[in-house]
């Protein structure tokens, strides 16, 4: 079975970086051959919004952000890694690490 | 404590984030009113005098001008309010937005808006955390207690502790700025274009540009002027070179270097990331460089932005827009050589087009 993990990019103007981030941990993650489903908290509102049952099926939970995540509440029972939003943009494969190891360190 | 700074840069950075599409609507309502009146050869619209004038027009944009300031007005209950939101949710809200009239009202300035927000918010996140009822009467807390006492505890607080040397810091400044000329104002400039030029839209960035617009409710627009002139800079600067040099680029890059041109003439600095995040080592330090010359060139002769826009569309309402537009142009012209040259012969060797489908089957997402 493959890895699942979802995350939610979030940055002050929310023009570039949430969706660039968004970018970076989706390819990094098909790259490792993971799943992943990103969030995008932008300018424009939510996108790909992450409903309940992801909340449920996904092992941990990314947030590469510079803002407050919204409606976090959604996230409250699962391990978070909580992030800037310029980290996966600059190295994915670590943010990406540095989450799994989080539920695979218990 | 490192943990507790970098949750306070989130919640500022939240609250900044809520704050500026007020600035703008506001900045951009007066500036139309502004220019409006230029027309008419009135340089000072905002005078009560022209809210009786005989042309039906001037009225209007005495009006105009006075809604531009209603939007401005709430810049700091917003920030205040976000940012305390940032930190408590919801029950942050109440507190933050009397905290930010407050602010408002005693003139503490931008970073008394800041510091209401980190306080209203701290403050309920204590009461929500602290106060516990028995079970029966637990709901008094956040539709009771936390208003209440959290709004007043932070307005006391406010007003008693932090308003009159917030105030003072906030003068200070204000002084201080319009007080600078030659040298130190263009020192000024240069250290604005270069936080400006640093992240292209990051912290450092969002720190010194909504500083910058900040001061333009007190009338202090050197800041806003280096800020607006170096906003721009690292990605016209960045897609020139991509048609400069187009053998030392890829495809994507070359791709990228024309929606930076584009970016960049209607204001937004994130144009230049793709080429930040290639090569840092060799971006960054000339879009901090170009940055800091614009800005100091701008300021230093005379150039004089009153409105929070950097896109081609507010060049000409800027005083002195020839030697604006002959500063963005020096600026994005170094930005342009410095980073050509700076790069390998072979840096356009083409990578693998990055057009990837990265969507999955739900099925195999719910196994």
């Amino acid at each position: 079975m493959k890895r699942k993990i979802i995350a939610v990019t979030a940055c002050a103007t929310g023009i570039a970086h949430t969706f660039m981030a968004a970018q970076a941990l989706k390819k990094e993650a098909q790259k490792k051959g993971y799943l992943i489903k990103v969030e995008t908290q932008g300018a424009t509102g939510v996108e790909n919004e992450l409903t309940e049952k992801d909340c449920q099926i996904a092992e941990v939970v990314i947030f590469a952000v510079d803002t407050k995540v919204r409606n976090e509440e959604r996230f409250s029972n699962k391990k978070v890694l909580k992030v800037p939003v310029a980290a996966p943009i600059k190295n994915a494969e670590k943010v990406i690490e540095e989450a799994l190891a989080l539920v695979d360190n218990d | 404590m490192k943990k507790v700074l970098s949750d306070v840069k989130n919640h500022v950075l939240t609250g900044i984030s809520y704050m500026i599409p007020l600035v703008i609507a506001g900045a951009v309502i007066m500036a139309i009113s502004r220019v409006g009146g230029s027309f008419y050869g009135i340089t000072d619209i905002w005078d009560e005098k022209y809210a009786e004038s005989a042309n039906a027009l001037i009225r209007l944009l005495h009006s105009i001008d006075g809604f531009g300031g209603t939007a401005l007005g709430l810049m700091f209950p917003v920030i205040s309010a976000f940012i305390a939101y940032s930190v408590v949710d919801k029950l942050g809200i109440a507190p933050g937005l009397v905290g930010g009239m407050l602010i408002k009202d005693i003139n503490a300035g931008f970073l008394g808006a800041i510091a209401s927000g980190l306080i209203a918010g701290y403050i309920c996140l204590w009461i929500k955390n602290h106060v516990k009822l028995p079970k029966s009467m637990s709901s008094v807390v956040p539709v009771f207690l936390v208003p209440v006492i959290g709004t007043l505890a932070t307005v006391l607080i406010i007003n008693y502790i932090i308003g009159i040397p917030f105030a003072s810091l906030n003068v200070g400044l204000e002084t201080w700025l319009n007080g600078l000329s030659g040298g130190n104002q263009i020192i000024m400039a240069a250290i604005v274009g270069a936080m400006v030029g640093f992240d292209l839209g990051g912290p450092v960035n969002k720190a010194a540009v909504t500083t910058a617009m900040a001061l333009l409710t007190s009338q202090v627009y050197a800041p806003n002027t280096a800020a607006q002139v170096a906003i721009i800079i690292p990605p016209i600067g960045l897609g020139l070179a991509t048609v400069f040099a187009k053998h030392k680029y890829n495809t994507e890059l070359r791709e990228a270097g024309k929606s930076a041109i584009i970016m960049g003439l209607v204001g937004v600095s994130e144009g230049a990331i793709p080429f930040a995040v290639e090569s840092p080592l060799k971006v960054i330090p000339s879009t901090v460089i170009g940055s800091a010359i614009g800005s100091a060139i701008a300021v230093g002769l005379g150039a004089v932005n009153q409105a929070p826009i950097s896109g081609f569309y507010g060049w000409f309402t800027v005083e002195k827009w020839p030697v604006y537009v002959l500063s963005i142009s020096i600026g994005a012209l170094f930005v342009a050589i410095s980073s050509m040259l700076l790069r390998n012969k072979d840096a356009g060797k083409e990578v693998e087009a990055d057009e990837v489908d990265y969507s999955f089957d739900e099925a195999e997402w719910e196994s």
